[in-house]
């Protein structure tokens, strides 16, 4: 009788032990949080995050809407490191519940999240559509990044131009200032660039060819054809554009010559017209500018004539996915819900400098930043993604560097014409080697 | 490895520096044998020579990026001041010179260094020889060429390996002052390595450059040792 007892009670333990993590509604809890229940483990490498975390009690906030549901946040060190240990989790079938992604992340781990389109956060997201992937989207990008064009708007009023519109515009109105400024002062710049440091040139030689068509998706795109740089394709129009406006002379007479530390600060002293840099860069202006009353933004003009819808790059960041390996995706998804929630986002918002990506929470832009957004009301945000893992492996066989590249076009004798055949020669033997097709 | 160019330029760049450090050798013992003399104060100038060697090689590096820079920079204004307007260059950017002027700097920071050692080694010559070959009449040059010379050889070895392995592995005045451009006009091979390492993420071949650059320090070290033994120091 005994033994009867005993295996009936051990049955009964394995049967709990079988259903006690689901995520159904049937499961009996108690509280106001639709009975889900048990633990996730939510992976994250951001400091900041973790800070407002510990800070501000996530765990017991949650459990405020879920009683019976434990978070356990995994702070991995930095971004590399979280990479490699997704990687090698993912093929462990051990990946955490809920994982943030990068944007060039999402093709990666693609199998392995699920589709989050049909919660509020989705609807509510102003940019998660723009990154689905064959239809789902795969994750809920927590923050959005913009790229301005500063300028000074007193220096616009003196030479006689007017914020342009257009790329020949551009070209026009750089021209003119250098024209009227550099008579006086040899030194100056109409535009800034810190070209000694190769990266300062990202806003025309990473965006530019996902601006000319619109084509968010344009470094994944050149990672399936053997001639990316050929004449007619995106990139090859966005670089010769760039190179006419490089060595029209509007850079002042050495920018190969100056760090971004000392073009932002002569941009300050008015020694510079325009400079074009992140969101992040006002507060550098600010921190060695005098006065900011005559600063003004616009976005980068890369449309050829008024014609074309007038595109700007927007860049998602820390997509938020729930992964297939989750024991527990009902409750995964309510934590996603939960998150970016009045419970949740608008206190972390608050806390950090970027801009928001939710509709419903919208945070308001600084108000140098956002006459960019008044001088452009019917502009065409294009979702950026920075290259998945097709263009990467491609771009690291064959050195592609497009930074290095765009100081290169400010060098005596530099042809880009044959550097841009001599990259598609090795991009075709880069793809043969690497099999991509 | 072989068929990259970039890396070649790399490497030719490394040879400036070498070359430039490697003429500048017999003056820092000259300067070595002068600060050994009695000379007035010789304690602060040997204080002055070596301070640039212990100053972070990232300051004085973001340092001299400014005192070159082509707008408001100082060696500009000051060739100005001296009425020398026609020397005036895009020190930074000037694919012809920009590794001179990073040589430059490369010299004026290892220099002190290389005095320094020379002084120590100078200090320790015996005494008696010295006193042995002024009674006999030695001159100045003399007492350089046939006492001082012979006597410090380990040292004259020692940095002349040094600069070897310095010139190869410089990476910090051209990473912080031009990284390595124009284009690669500057870079040099540690700095090319780095970046194929962590950039195109391409280990294997980056450790494969890093025995490669070993393997030409120990090539250059054992030619120029028998080059310097056989035909310059014959004698001795």
């Amino acid at each position: 009788m005994k033994k009867k007892i005993l295996c009936s009670l051990l049955a009964a333990a394995m049967l709990c032990g079988l259903t006690g993590c689901n995520g159904g509604s049937g499961s009996g809890e108690s509280g106001n949080g639709d009975g889900l229940s048990c633990k996730l483990v939510f992976a994250i490498w951001d400091n900041n995050l973790m800070e407002y975390i510990e800070a501000n009690d996530m765990e017991g906030k949650f459990k405020e809407k879920y009683p019976n549901a434990e978070i356990e946040v995994e702070k991995i060190k930095d971004d590399s490191e979280y990479w490699n240990s997704m990687k090698m989790r993912a093929s462990a079938n051990q990946l955490p519940d809920v994982m943030f992604n990068k944007p060039f992340t999402l093709s990666r781990f693609q199998e392995y999240l699920l589709d989050l389109s049909d919660t509020e956060a989705c609807k509510n997201n102003t940019l998660a559509e723009g990154y689905a992937i064959n239809g789902k989207v795969l994750g809920i990008p927590q923050t959005a990044g913009y790229e301005y064009v500063y300028y000074w708007k007193d220096m616009f009023t003196e030479a006689g131009v007017e914020v342009p519109d257009t790329w020949e515009e551009l070209k026009a109105v750089s021209k003119k200032l250098q024209e009227h400024f550099g008579a006086n002062d040899p030194d100056f710049m109409a535009i800034a660039l810190g070209a000694k440091d190769e990266w300062p040139d990202y806003p025309y030689m990473e965006f530019m060819p996902a601006l000319v068509n619109g084509n968010g998706q344009n470094w994944n795109n050149m990672a399936k054809t053997d001639t990316p740089f050929a004449g007619g394709s995106d990139i090859n129009t966005a670089y010769h554009r760039v190179y006419d406006l490089f060595t029209s002379g509007v850079l002042g007479k050495d920018p190969l010559g100056l760090g971004n530390d000392q073009a932002t600060n002569l941009f300050a002293q008015k020694k510079a017209a325009i400079i074009a840099l992140g969101d992040w860069g006002l507060q550098n202006i600010q921190n060695a500018a005098d006065s900011t009353d005559q600063l003004g933004t616009f976005y980068l003009p890369v449309r050829e004539t008024e014609s074309e819808p007038f595109r700007y790059v927007v860049q998602g960041d820390s997509f938020m996915g729930v992964t297939t390996h989750s024991k527990n995706p009902e409750l995964a998804k309510a934590f996603v819900e939960w998150y970016y929630s009045d419970a949740w986002y608008p206190g972390y918002l608050s806390y950090i400098s970027s801009a928001s990506s939710m509709s419903n929470f919208p945070k308001d832009k600084d108000p140098i930043l956002a006459e960019a957004d008044k001088l452009q009301p019917d502009g065409v945000p294009v979702m950026y993604d920075g290259g998945g893992d097709d263009f990467t492996a491609v771009q690291n066989e064959t050195a592609f560097d497009y930074k290095k590249l765009g100081a290169q076009m400010l060098t005596d004798n530099f042809d880009l014409d044959a550097a841009l055949a001599e990259l598609d020669t090795k991009w075709t033997a880069a793809r043969a080697k690497l099999d991509i097709k | 490895m072989f068929q990259n160019k970039d890396l070649w330029r790399s490497l030719g760049n490394n040879a400036i520096y070498f070359c430039v450090h490697l003429l500048m050798i017999p003056v820092e013992l000259a300067f070595a044998v002068l600060l050994n003399s009695k000379l007035r104060a010789a304690k602060f100038y040997k204080t002055m020579v070596f301070m640039p060697y212990i100053i972070n090689g990232v300051a004085i590096s973001y340092a001299f990026s400014y005192f070159f820079s082509p707008i408001n920079g100082a060696f500009n204004n000051l060739l100005e001041l001296l009425k020398l307007e026609m020397l005036k260059q895009n020190w930074l950017s000037d694919e012809n010179i920009v590794n001179f002027v990073l040589a430059f700097v490369s010299l004026w920071r290892f220099s002190g260094y290389h005095i320094v050692l020379f002084t120590a080694a100078l200090q320790s010559v015996n005494h008696d020889i010295i006193e042995a070959a002024t009674l006999d009449g030695a001159n100045a040059w003399q007492m350089f060429r046939y006492i001082q010379t012979p006597s410090i050889m380990l040292m004259v070895d020692f940095i002349l390996f040094d600069n070897i392995r310095g010139a190869m592995q410089v990476f910090d005045i051209p990473f912080v002052m031009t990284n390595g451009g124009p284009g690669y006009a500057s870079s040099t091979f540690t700095l090319y390595t780095i970046k194929t390492a962590f950039t195109f993420s391409n280990f294997g071949l980056a450790s494969a450059m890093a025995v490669a650059i070993m393997a030409i320090i120990i090539l250059i070290y054992v030619v120029q040792n028998k080059i310097i033994h056989k035909f310059i120091l014959k004698g001795d």
